[in-house]
């Protein structure tokens, strides 16, 4: 250990210290130098840096030893021994002040020295050692990712990280001495009480725990913040509770992940009883035209042969519609399969719409018949824009076919066409049977009919897949019906 | 002569059931709505009342209730004829009260023994009532 360390002797007497010098290298240490007064031994000191510094407190010149030390202390960290003839108590009391490693009074023996300076480095390696651990200490705290406050047996506060600090709002310095509880209280989010009973419960007992409720710190700035806390005793080498440590952690995104956990299995669960009830309506709505098959199948060969023939053609023409409504469900049923499974997209093309609309007009009225015109009106076209004609072909047919089916009577169907700068719009309007207000909140469900479609056929699927086409092309469906008659009207985005 | 009410919304079939019902040597009535069949039933007092579940306005279940307020109506054998297979809906169309639970498609047999099996039970239940008188 001796050869270790080093010495700056200050010593305005040179043959002192040139003698103390001696008999230092003489035990192993370093003499790094030798000044005489104040001013000397500060230069000395920045420029060799000893480990110790030998200080006659009684020197010559403005500085005396404790000045001299003080300053030496202020620059750097140095252990100083104090060699003094005088012993009273004033210069004892300014001594003290710098904080030395020891004090040898004049005359001294050698050995006397040498076991100053030793006690005196391994106090100092002692501290030093505490010192770095607690730096140590103070750095994982600091690193820590969660939030850590201790508190005495009292339950004030008497150390608090910076994770703490940013989760609490409050600077430890602001919140040290005081009850936890009552600057940032932790209160239950159910029971709105706060966290003391288990505090309570914790420094009596001595054991760690934890809530299972959910609970939430109240920060300086009065927001709630959702948190999972962890807090143990301190427990000293004797076994005695002294404090406790409470660890805890912001939660708020853990919180935010399981609701949207949850809601997404809400709405997997409601899609699923959605297709569930579907595929139920489907079922139900395939078996009644078979019904009417089968029915007509057995009447036909239990009665037939006593039958005229246009009863029997009559039956048979039951048969065959029941059979041309089941294939048009299927068809629906299948393209509404097709919009949940996401398949149908949307692909604008080069498209003359005015002539469209007019092809369509043309096809609709041969179906229709004599007793119904659809009277075709177009006010301006966008005719170098993009549109979807597979889905524009759903959407019309669909609403040209319902207005002609649902105006039993015939008569007039207006068919709008109108171009703004931002969109096409369709209006399709009928002076039929109209939709009864009960039956319009449905009106797009599928399977759906209207209360007062009476034996008009239909699969109650035709508004579902208009619907399912006018949001796959990013447009917008609304509708009109007081008493008689109804107006469709579809906007759809230009492309 | 038998007198069979039929409540049935889609024009077809109910035209088949009648058919059936008058090949069958049955005086058969049809409706196409749950409340106009159900006032025709309290009116005119059937035998028995063959009735579909999913109708626009008044559906099966609601007929049914509703004729179950009546006591005129106690005799009067009461089958569901309807799309709903599933279990629950067996359950649910039995415990209302109705006496047979039949889902399309069917066969005439089936509608039939229906018919004898409510028949056959009007004449039981009004016996004991006689007795009880």
């Amino acid at each position: 250990m001796s050869n270790e360390v080093t010495i700056l002797i200050v010593e305005d007497e040179r043959i002192v210290a040139k003698d103390i010098q001696v008999s230092l290298e003489d035990l192993g240490y370093q003499v790094l130098g030798i000044a005489s007064s104040g001013k000397e031994a500060i230069d000395k000191a920045a420029q060799v840096r000893p480990d110790i510094v030998l200080m006659d407190i009684n020197l010559k010149g403005d500085m005396d030893g404790i000045d001299t030390a003080k300053h030496i202390k202020n620059s750097f960290d140095v252990l100083i021994i104090y060699l003094t003839a005088y012993a009273d108590d004033n210069t004892l009391e300014r001594a003290k002040e710098t904080e030395p490693i020891g004090y040898i009074l004049k005359p001294f023996k050698t050995r006397e020295l040498h076991a100053t300076i030793q006690l005196a480095v391994v106090k100092h390696q002692a501290e030093d050692k505490l010192k770095k651990h607690e730096q140590w200490l103070a750095a994982v705290l600091k690193c820590i990712g969660d939030a850590v406050i201790a508190t005495d047996i009292t339950g004030l506060v008497t150390y608090m990280n910076p994770i703490a600090e940013k989760l609490t709002g409050w600077q430890q310095e602001q919140i040290i001495g005081k009850s936890l509880l009552e600057v940032s209280p932790i209160i239950s989010s159910k029971t709105r009480r706060n966290i003391q009973n288990h505090i309570t419960k914790v420094l009596q007992e001595g054991v760690a725990s934890c809530l299972a409720e959910q609970i939430v710190l109240i920060a300086k700035s009065g927001t709630e913040i959702p948190v999972a806390e962890y807090t143990s005793p301190i427990i000293d080498d004797k076994g005695k509770v002294t404090g406790l440590v409470i660890n805890f952690r912001d939660v708020t995104d853990i919180k935010q992940a399981e609701t949207e956990i949850h809601n997404a299995l809400l709405k997997e669960k409601e899609v699923n009883e959605s297709k569930s009830q579907f595929i139920c309506n489907t079922s139900h709505e395939f078996r009644t035209p078979l019904a009417t098959i089968l029915s007509s199948a057995d009447l036909l060969e239990q009665y037939g042969h006593r039958w005229v023939e246009s009863k029997k053609l009559e039956h048979l023409r039951r048969i065959q519609n029941a059979t041309e409504h089941m294939t048009k469900l299927l068809d629906d049923v299948l393209l509404v399969n097709k919009t949940e499974l996401g398949k149908w997209e949307f692909k604008p093309t080069s498209l003359n719409l005015v002539n469209f609309c007019q092809d369509l007009v043309q096809e609709m009225q041969l179906i229709a018949g004599d007793r119904y015109m659809i009277k075709f009106m177009n006010h301006g076209a966008h005719n170098h824009c993009c549109f979807d004609e597979k889905l524009l072909r759903h959407i019309l047919t669909n609403l040209l076919s319902n207005a002609v089916k649902y105006s039993p009577q015939g008569g007039i169907i207006e068919f709008n066409l109108i171009c703004t700068q931002i969109a096409t719009i369709f209006t399709i309007k009928d002076n039929g049977i109209g939709i009864p207000e009960k039956d319009q909140k449905q009106l797009f469900q599928s399977f759906h009919r209207g209360s007062n479609v009476g034996a008009t056929s239909g699969t109650g699927l035709g508004l579902t897949i208009v619907k399912e086409a006018v949001e796959v092309y990013g447009g917008e469906i609304a509708f009109t019906s007081v008493g008689v008659g109804t107006t469709f009207t579809v906007t759809l985005p230009l492309y | 002569m038998t007198t069979i009410l039929v409540i049935e919304d889609r024009a077809p079939l109910r035209t088949n059931i009648l058919e059936l019902l008058s090949e069958a040597d049955f005086n058969a009535v049809g409706f196409e709505r749950g409340y106009t069949g159900m006032m025709w039933a309290l009116n005119n007092i059937p035998d028995v009342i063959i009735c579909d579940i999913m109708m626009p306005d008044l559906d099966g279940y609601n007929v049914l209730s509703e004729l179950n307020r009546h006591p005129s109506m106690a005799t009067v054998g009461f089958i569901f004829l309807t799309a709903k297979a599933d279990q629950d809906s067996v359950r649910e169309g039995m415990e209302l009260g109705a006496d047979i639970y039949l889902t399309k498609p069917f066969r005439p047999k089936q509608l039939l023994d229906a018919i004898a099996s409510c028949l056959e039970k009007q004449v039981t239940l009004q016996q004991a009532l006689k007795i009880h008188e």
